[in-house]
């Protein structure tokens, strides 16, 4: 028994058992740390018997209801590797495959965004190593909502993208994002969809389940490969096309008022991505489109005709090769102290907040990636916690300090 | 006896002592071990004789394992029939056993239901059962164990491809590398299949393996070449075995006719197959079971794990699948009686039936890629992404057996996904494994092989048998008839039984049965329609009174090639010869039954465009049986049917082929409507349909010989 297989018998929503829920990352991150505390791995109490789990989980031996409960919840969750085979079989029968947190094939963009919030696991069919290619995203409305136009604009830079070696990646929705990966077939190139639902049914498509086959396309996702539409999940799907983008295009975004705030799909994940700072955003010129406009004002790049050389010309934030600079002397620094307390962890040295950043950045890869030893890696991660708590840097998420050091 | 682990021996010692009711009770030799292994190595493998006590092994680390709070053990079995016997046993340990199978239908939704609640330690089901009646409610379900009985059938090189066994080696590979406790239990796999297994179930396998030689098995083999002999022998000598026996066949149309025969001459035989309903399979099995009957004549379904303790005898009368499926079959004989018979009646050409079985048994890689091929037409629409079997056949010309078999072994290494009866495209790449089929037909055939040594050689039978299954046994058994150099049994038949044999095989023939897929009801008008799509009649409406009824079942002289009538057509089907008297004989003589039943008035002829013969045959027959004589089919072009692979090209073909010359001196005649073979059948249904729908009163079809291929029960 491993970590990774621990992982999916605790929190793999492929069986549809209604008895007890599998754990949510949060959940899952919970009872990672409290063992943690006791030195003990996850894999570590597959054996474990009932009064085992509670001496572990609580230090005593009478329970509360909620802590009855979690008992006897985990030890279902234990209990459900049997029936979770015939599960997993059937996903491989379509192809499909899990990657955990623990694998060495899990997709680094999204552990390195989202840190320990990164999901514990993902489904995919097809090709990782695409995620290694140089990767352009596409977004904008479902098919209902655009025109002969956006079908064109979307194939033409989805075109123009290729011919660049560029691979594209979507959100497998209806729309501009069927035309973004239609242009890729078209073309034979590499796509990767992060799909929100029915990744079985994207599967079947004949033209993706060839590009499938040929190594050629990447579907992905987090949630259960049977899972139907969820309009929670089809938004939370967004931020990964951003993530695994090196530059994302929105070709049509539209919102509605709801409660007096903007909502929308593309619209959200387009906002939810300025104030992230994940990807370079650039958004098409469309006069006639509201929402293509405000995210221009709000600092969208605006694009006009087709051109790739108006994806490397504008640039907004923190230029990548700068990025890389910083990240690469801090990683000097570290390396360079003989001892810890060489490091003076003060505003001084580290005097902006880009260096902050880029220190929080590094903290999402773990030690081992980074080659630096666990103990300044935990400094490091001290300090990031502690600047990013003062300078409210809150979209990039960290452990709570707490359950660390539990 | 080796003890690695002194608590869980301690445990099964007291559950053993305890549940036999006997403090003095102790393991057979390998018992505990096997046990032990389920929670030392996780995984256990018993390679062991019928009879040596495998359910103990379920049962007592059931117990363990259920005293350590973990879930219900699931047993998969082929073949579930004495299950009472194995629900007491498991009572007597105090452990609460159900089965879930197609035998005990209302109970399932109760049994779920507890499973659910954690209530039963241990429910054996058949892989049928286990992925479509357990399969929707195991997510809900807390599994402790399996228990994989006959495992060898999960092993390519163990049994043949089957789809429920291959989602079993799916299931079990999802597991490889965990702790989950699995016990695997056969009696016959030898050193490939137990390489196999160690590679699906996981390398941490402990193997428990003993001798297979049983002691009280009395074999003997008899050389009868024709079918009357093997009848006559049979009927002659089945009552010089006492007690209860099963009569091997190879194809269920066998087991009906000599069933038919034996109970013709008043012996109480009733058959076992795949072709029966379930209901009245199950209803003879139970009659066997009970001994209300002398024989029960079966093929291969009735096999592995049908413990039946009181079987004295086995009879081949045809030669068994190859020399596993033979040990099996013998195997049960005398399970707890003292001795046991196994006659071998070698004769025939069953050996080029079984090769052709083998080389038949994989999909050619050509037609796989034709099938892959049909979903490229899909390439452009993203709504419609399946096909089904149907859908493929209107566009290839290929037989549905040839385009399931290729279906089979795409779905088998998910190549394609069925959903209801429709198949998809999946993530994984088609790779056809040449190599790998080889390898099984090689050895395949090598198990047939040992056949055929067998039935030569001079030496120990029983020794030669389990060297066959790698058991390095090296006695001689001195129960058979080579050790005894003497024959068991007499191989002589007497006259009287010959002649009964021959009565019988002279009045028998294969019954024809209409086709009934060229049409289709339309809802709601009581009116019939043929299947346009498929480019017949078009929008052509039939009244329903043509097509309420159908053609009557006809009948077929012989089995194309079969002993006597069947070799004679094989002979002169190309020969341009007119058929010899024997034919006219046997014709004359089931017509005359036939006319009596059916009130025939008419013979009518389907004309071939290369001679005569069909027109001076009906002409000849009608002469000898005082039947009017037509000629009332034009043919149009020369396309022939067999080309035709399947049903919907069978139907077009029929079509474009023939045409009624005349209808007016059709109505209120019964016609007997004569082709000289018959193998899809459509064209004498076609043809038939036309009579009918001219005012025919009924129409019988009977052809010379039966062209459709053997089929050996694979069950």
């Amino acid at each position: 028994m491993t970590n990774r297989d621990m992982v999916i018998l605790l929190s793999s929503q492929i069986s549809k058992s209604n008895l007890y829920k599998p754990y949510t990352n949060t959940e899952l991150n919970k009872i990672i740390h409290k063992l943690k505390s006791k030195n003990i791995e996850l894999k570590d109490i597959y054996d474990y018997s009932t009064d085992e789990l509670i001496t572990t989980f609580f230090d005593k031996e009478s329970l509360s209801e909620k802590e009855t409960l979690f008992i006897e919840r985990l030890s279902f969750l234990m209990q459900r590797e049997g029936s979770l085979a015939f599960n997993l079989m059937e996903i491989k029968k379509w192809g499909i495959n899990i990657v955990t947190i623990y694998d060495e094939n899990y997709p680094l963009n999204i552990k390195k965004h989202l840190g320990v919030k990164a999901p514990f696991l993902l489904y995919y069919c097809g090709n990782l190593n695409i995620l290694n290619n140089n990767l352009i995203g596409f977004v904008g409305s479902r098919a209902k909502k655009t025109s002969e136009d956006d079908k064109n604009i979307t194939k033409a830079w989805a075109q123009l993208v290729i011919d660049n070696n560029y691979g594209v990646v979507s959100g497998g929705a209806s729309g501009i994002d069927t035309y973004a990966i239609q242009t890729a077939l078209e073309n034979n190139s590499p796509f990767v969809e992060f799909l929100a639902s029915e990744m079985v049914n994207r599967i079947k498509i004949v033209q993706i389940s060839k590009a499938i086959q040929n190594q050629k396309a990447l579907l992905i996702s987090e949630v259960s490969p049977f899972a139907s539409f969820n309009a929670g999940m089809a938004m939370a799907r967004n931020k990964y096309i951003y993530m695994l983008a090196s530059k994302v295009i929105v070709i049509k975004a539209e919102y509605s008022i709801k409660n007096k705030k903007k909502t929308g799909g593309t619209w959200n994940g387009a906002i939810e991505n300025i104030n992230s700072n994940y990807k370079n955003l650039f958004v098409v010129d469309n006069k006639k489109n509201k929402g293509n406009q405000e995210l221009i004002e709000l600092g969208g790049l605006a694009i006009n005709q087709p051109d790739i050389n108006s994806l490397f010309t504008k640039t907004h934030g923190v230029l990548n090769e700068k990025e890389k600079q910083i990240d690469e002397k801090m990683i000097q620094i570290l390396k360079d102290s003989k001892t810890l307390n060489k490091i003076k962890w003060s505003k001084r040295e580290i005097d902006n907040i880009e260096i902050i950043k880029a220190a929080i950045n590094l903290v999402s890869y773990s030690f081992k990636d980074l080659n630096i030893d666990k103990t300044t890696y935990e400094k490091l991660y001290k300090f990031c916690y502690n600047e990013a708590t003062k300078e409210k840097i809150t979209q990039i998420s960290l452990f709570d300090l707490n359950d660390m050091e539990d | 006896m080796i003890i690695k682990n002194e608590n869980i021996y301690k445990e099964a010692h007291d559950i053993l002592r305890k549940g036999l009711n006997n403090p003095k009770a102790n393991f057979r030799e390998g018992q505990y071990e096997a046990i032990e292994a389920v929670f030392t190595n996780r995984r256990s493998l018993v390679v062991q004789k019928t009879g040596w006590g495998k359910s103990f092994v379920y049962f007592i680390s059931t117990k363990i394992n259920r005293n350590k709070n973990k879930g219900v053990s699931i047993v998969i079995s082929p073949l579930l029939v004495l299950i009472e016997n194995q629900i007491e046993a498991a009572e007597k340990l105090e452990l609460k056993c159900e089965a879930i199978y197609h035998g005990n239908k209302d109970e399932h939704a109760d049994i779920i239901e507890r499973m659910k609640e954690n209530e039963i330690d241990i429910v054996f089901t058949t892989p049928e059962s286990l992925f479509n009646i357990l399969r929707p409610h195991i997510d809900m379900i807390q599994i402790g164990m399996f228990i994989i009985d006959e495992v060898h059938c999960i092993s390519d090189w163990g049994h043949d491809f089957r789809l429920d066994y291959r989602r079993i080696v799916q299931v079990l590979n999802q597991l490889k590398n965990s702790n989950f406790p699995v016990l695997a239990t056969t009696a016959t796999a030898n050193n490939r299949v137990i390489e196999d297994l160690k590679e699906q179930i996981g390398p941490n396998l402990f193997i428990s393996r003993g001798s297979l030689f049983r002691d009280n098995l009395y074999v003997q083999i008899i050389d009868l070449k024709s079918k009357v002999n093997r009848y006559g022998w049979i009927l002659n000598h089945i009552n010089d075995f006492n007690g209860t026996g099963i009569i091997y066949c190879l194809t269920t149309s066998d087991c009906d006719n000599l069933t038919k025969f034996l109970q013709e001459n008043n012996i109480n035989a009733l058959s076992y197959h795949s072709s029966l309903d379930s209901e009245v399979a199950d209803e003879n099995i139970k009659l066997f079971v009970k001994n209300k009957i002398k024989v029960l004549v079966s093929t291969i379904k009735l096999g592995m794990g049908y413990d039946k303790p009181d079987v004295s005898f086995i009879i081949h009368y045809q030669v068994p699948k190859n020399i596993v499926s033979y040990y099996q079959q013998i195997g049960r004989a005398a399970r707890n009686i003292k001795e046991g018979f196994a006659i071998m009646l070698k004769g025939g050409n069953d050996f080029d039936i079984l090769n052709h079985f083998v080389d038949s048994s994989f999909p050619e890689k050509k037609e796989m890629e034709i099938i892959l091929e049909q979903f490229d037409e899909l390439e452009y629409d993203f709504n419609k992404t399946s096909l089904s079997s149907q859908g493929i056949a209107k566009n290839v010309n290929m037989s549905f057996q040839k385009i399931n078999r290729a279906l089979k072994f795409l779905e088998f290494d998910n190549i394609l996904i069925r959903e209801k009866q429709s198949y998809s495209l999946t993530g994984n790449k088609f790779v056809y494994n040449r190599a790998h089929y080889e390898e099984i037909s090689k050895i395949k055939k090598n198990e047939i092989a040992e056949l055929e040594e067998l039935f030569k050689t001079n030496t120990c039978l029983n020794k030669k048998i389990i060297n066959s299954l790698d058991d390095n046994f090296d006695y001689n058994c001195n129960n058979c008839s080579n050790c005894l150099k003497r024959k068991l049994f007499s191989d002589k038949i007497e006259l009287k039984y010959i002649e009964k044999a021959t009565q019988y095989l002279d009045n028998d023939y294969i019954v024809i049965k209409p086709r009934n897929k060229y049409k289709k009801k339309i809802q709601g008008t009581g009116q019939y329609q043929f299947p346009h799509r498929y480019g017949w009649d078009r929008g052509n409406y039939i009244p329903a009174e043509y097509f309420e009824k159908e053609i009557l079942n006809g009948f077929a002289l012989s089995k194309y090639g079969d002993d006597g009538i069947g070799q004679i057509i094989k002979e002169y089907k190309y020969s341009n010869k007119s058929y010899p008297e024997e034919v006219y004989v046997k014709a004359v003589r089931i017509i005359n039954i036939f006319k009596k039943t059916h009130g025939i008035t008419d013979i009518v002829f389907v004309p071939s465009l290369n001679n005569k013969l069909m027109d001076e045959f009906a002409l000849e027959l009608s002469k000898r049986t005082n039947l009017e004589f037509n000629n009332l089919f034009k043919k149009l072009k020369n396309t022939k049917q067999k080309d035709m692979q399947n049903y919907l090209w069978q139907i077009k073909n029929s079509k474009e082929n023939y045409e009624l010359r005349a209808t007016n001196s059709i109505k209120n005649k019964v016609f007997l409507l004569i082709d000289d073979m018959i193998d899809s059948g459509y064209t004498l249904t076609y043809l038939g349909i036309k009579l009918l729908e001219a005012g025919a009163k009924d129409v019988v079809p009977m052809a010379l010989a039966d062209s459709g291929e053997k089929v050996i029960d694979n069950d």
